[in-house]
């Protein structure tokens, strides 16, 4: 258990089962398909299918926005854990059943696209006719089209100008400009900005007219219009109006392509399939008559795909083993249940190289146990176990998802373990409702706010094992590759230095500010006793073998003496940094608590049962969420930055076969009789 | 109420305040960011509102050290007392505010890995979670400061 052996498959067959052989590796899910690369490549060639592929991935983008159409007009009513809901079934004759109405779907995707469009042009022209009204507005009261040009014998200027002007200001503006002409103004409407007015002189004196109007900052109405400006004001709204009952038709049409969104979806995780199928194809070597598909696939998985290969075509299959050096050799990972649970932690930092060790296995126990003490309310705990365990047995995700809510079900079984021996309740709870049998038989450890240097010294203890165990883990990575030399001399001196710091923390914990249950624990009689004294000698002879050992690569007396003296001194900043980091389980546990305590004191001051109910909800809910990501990021730190740096190095790529990605739907294979 | 006693109340306040300042701030200039990010692509919202709770922690440090030595509080405190717990308020007041800021920014810049490279987010993650350490240690030597005083 841990990282898969890899191998190199190449599959060569008949040209024409190429799809099919595809489609059945798609279908297995267990070979990563690479570009294939032959040397003498005069005989095979490659087929180019990036213009099918764009294709498709319209006809996707087609069938996407269909459904967010209806997620937005039609949506489904669903809770926040279905995101955790399982695929639904479909067997592989219902899809190829099912695949023959794909493009009556795709019609009807881009018809209720269409439909869409529709709403967006009748949007537009709703607020196109709302600007119109807004700049017919000043021009109600004017009782003629504005397309009015004159009479015979007169010319008319509707417009505006800058300025508020009223009848008789206006003139005299114009007759201080232009005082031969004879002229009339009329002002329809006047604000600070604007003046809108019509002006109407003899034919004669038109252009000395206009230009004494320029002058002034006159414009000619924007859209002259033969309608009068009350009268298309009208019919504008009436447009809108008539937009909008368009627009309630159109919406009607749409929630009556509600029952197809099975449809849709089906036909989104059709198409993926195929855009996946159709990338794969690009990467095929192939003659007029065969071709050949390689990959990568698990050595656990190659019998299976031979035989199911076999049973159906002429194939020839070759399995080698890759080649580390020059190739990008993927890593696939198997764990068992629990440990699975710490592959996307693992992952996040880096996939495992081909030759490192997985930490996987060997990060569980520890990282529950940090998020239960960093998070450290039993309260919560049992808020994530409920919360998980009814994921878990209602809604039964599948295993991808599955591990998630595993992950979450662990951690919340650690913070209750851990709650209860700090005695956090949601905060001190208990106490408000009176319940105080927990209190009075002192079934807890101890109380981390009255024992503040006790749960440091604790906190840092459980670092100085965690640190330890990564040293272990790194010997038995170096044993693994046999490095048994290096993997001793590296290791064990530093193993006993951390050994021999114990009876230091164990006196402070035991010496000072502590409380006598710790002192009647065995461990600190032992630790205390002469055994503590063994440790203390050996805690020197790891120092001292440290600065003999550490140095050895380098030439020369003093360089070996110097390297192992920078050793020591690295080794020594280095865990004390480290441990210190530790600290965070004691700064995080106490957030929470305090908080939660101020919470419930909060919420009793009223003296209202209904607040106090209401305000703990509410308050718990948002600290238990704060906390909770806290908590996940810096437990996360400390596998990364405190953990791996003990013994893993990752950099591996994550192996990605080739498979139906799908969202809704699952295959299975149909039992054959 | 003895000048101790209010030597107290301020350390208690310096610390909720100038811890605070710096989540606020460093939260602030993360949700700048995010916001931008979320406008193109919503289905982000989850990465980003963990990197923006994260400079959060400080200001929760600050009303923690804040609640420790208000625990402490009596009117007739001596002024040495007093002034013990205004210096034991002290670091998380000062490495709070700073913190806070710089890992804001940190965080900041981790928006930015989530909107280009969002597989790697994690990173980004654990890259503003280094920050705090210095947040943790100022609040642990508070923490001690304050039970030594007491």
């Amino acid at each position: 258990m841990a990282i898969l052996e890899m191998k190199r498959i190449e599959i060569l067959a008949m040209l024409a089962n190429s799809k099919k052989i595809v489609d059945l590796l798609q279908e297995y899910g267990v070979v990563e398909i690479d570009d294939h690369q032959e040397e003498s490549s005069d005989i095979l060639y490659k087929v180019s299918v990036s213009p099918a592929i764009s294709q498709i991935e319209r006809f996707h983008a087609s069938a996407e926005s269909a459904i967010e159409i209806l997620n937005n007009y039609a949506p489904v009513k669903s809770s926040m854990l279905a995101s955790f809901a399982p695929r639904k079934d479909m067997t592989v004759s219902e899809f190829l059943e099912k695949s023959q109405d794909v493009d009556k779907i795709l019609d009807r995707c881009s018809k209720l696209n269409g439909v869409y469009k529709k709403i967006q042009d009748k949007r537009i022209e709703i607020v196109r006719c709302n600007t119109l009204i807004e700049g017919l507005a000043p021009w109600l009261e004017l009782d003629i089209p504005s397309s009015f040009k004159g009479t015979a014998s007169t010319s008319a200027f509707i417009g505006r100008l800058p300025d508020a002007y009223d009848r008789e200001s206006l003139i005299s503006a114009i007759v201080s400009a232009e005082p031969e002409l004879g002229f009339d103004v009329e002002i329809i409407s006047s604000d600070k900005i604007q003046t809108c007015i019509i002006a109407i002189c003899h034919k004669d004196g038109e252009k000395d007219f206009e230009q004494a109007l320029r002058r002034l900052g006159f414009i000619t109405v924007s859209d002259p219009n033969s309608a009068l400006p009350g009268e298309r004001m009208d019919q504008l709204q009436k447009d809108i109006e008539k937009c909008n009952d368009d627009i309630a038709e159109y919406e009607s049409e749409i929630n009556s392509f509600a029952q197809e969104r099975e449809q849709i979806e089906f036909l989104l995780d059709y198409l993926m399939i195929r855009i996946d199928k159709y990338k794969i194809l690009d990467k095929l070597s192939m003659s007029k008559n065969i071709f050949i598909v390689s990959g990568y696939i698990p050595a656990t998985e190659v019998d299976g795909l031979e035989e199911k290969l076999e049973a159906r075509f002429d194939v020839a299959i070759s399995v080698t083993d890759p080649d580390f050096e020059n190739e990008d050799v993927p890593v696939a990972l198997s764990n068992g249940r629990v440990a699975s649970t710490m592959e996307f932690v693992t992952n996040m930092y880096s996939t495992p190289g081909h030759d490192d060790i997985d930490p996987n296995p060997f990060m569980p126990f520890a990282y529950f146990n940090l998020f239960g003490l960093m998070l450290g309310d039993a309260g919560y705990g049992l808020l994530m176990v409920i919360v998980t365990l009814f994921v878990k047995l209602k809604i039964k995700p599948e295993p991808d998802k599955m591990r998630s809510v595993d992950y979450g079900l662990y951690c919340g079984i650690f913070t209750v373990i851990w709650g209860a021996l700090m005695n956090g309740w949601f905060g001190d709870l208990p106490q408000y409702l009176g319940i105080t049998f927990i209190t009075d038989n002192h079934w807890y450890w101890f109380q981390p706010l009255d024992h503040t240097t006790r749960f440091l010294l604790f906190c840092f203890f459980l670092g100085l094992l965690h640190l330890g165990f990564g040293v272990v883990v790194n010997m038995i990575g170096k044993f693994k590759k046999g490095k048994i030399l290096d993997g001793i001399l590296d290791n064990v001196p530093v193993l006993m230095i951390i050994v021999g710091v114990l009876p230091l923390i164990n006196s402070q914990i035991g010496g000072t500010a502590l409380a006598e249950t710790v002192q009647t624990l065995f461990i600190y009689d032992f630790l205390t006793g002469p055994a503590g004294r063994v440790l203390y000698m050996c805690l020197a002879a790891g120092a001292i073998l440290v600065v003999l050992t550490q140095g050895r690569d380098s030439k020369g007396i003093i360089g070996k003496l110097g390297g192992g003296l920078w050793a020591i001194y690295n080794a020594a900043s280095g865990y004390l940094g480290d441990i210190l980091s530790y600290s965070r389980l004691l700064a995080l546990g106490l957030c929470t608590g305090v908080i939660a305590s101020v919470i419930n004191q909060l919420a009793s001051m009223p003296g209202n049962p209904i607040i106090f109910a209401v305000v703990c909800v509410f308050g718990h809910a948002v600290n238990l969420g704060i906390n909770l990501i806290g908590t996940y990021v810096h437990t996360n730190r400390l596998q990364y930055v405190e953990f791996f740096s003990k013994f893993y190095e990752g950099g591996g790529r994550l192996f990605q076969p080739l498979k139906a990605n799908s969202k809704t739907f699952k295959f299975k294979e149909e039992a054959k009789s | 109420m003895t000048m101790g006693s209010v030597l107290l109340i301020l350390g208690a306040a310096c610390a909720s305040i100038f811890a605070g300042i710096g989540s606020a701030k460093g939260v602030g200039l993360v949700g700048e960011a995010g916001a931008g990010v979320i406008a193109e692509d919503p289905s982000k919202f989850g990465k980003i509102l963990i990197l923006q709770i994260l400079p959060g922690t400080q200001g929760l440090y600050g009303f923690l050290a804040a609640f420790l030595i208000l625990n402490n509080y009596t009117s007739e405190l001596s002024f040495a007392a007093g002034l013990g717990y205004f210096a034991a308020a002290l670091p998380i007041a000062v490495v709070g505010l700073i913190s806070g800021i710089a890992q804001g920014r940190v965080a900041t810049a981790g928006v930015g890995v989530v909107a280009k490279r969002p597989d790697q987010s994690g990173k980004a993650l654990i890259m503003a979670a280094m920050v705090e350490t210095y947040a943790v240690l100022a609040l642990l030597i508070s923490i001690l400061l304050i039970g030594q005083v007491g």
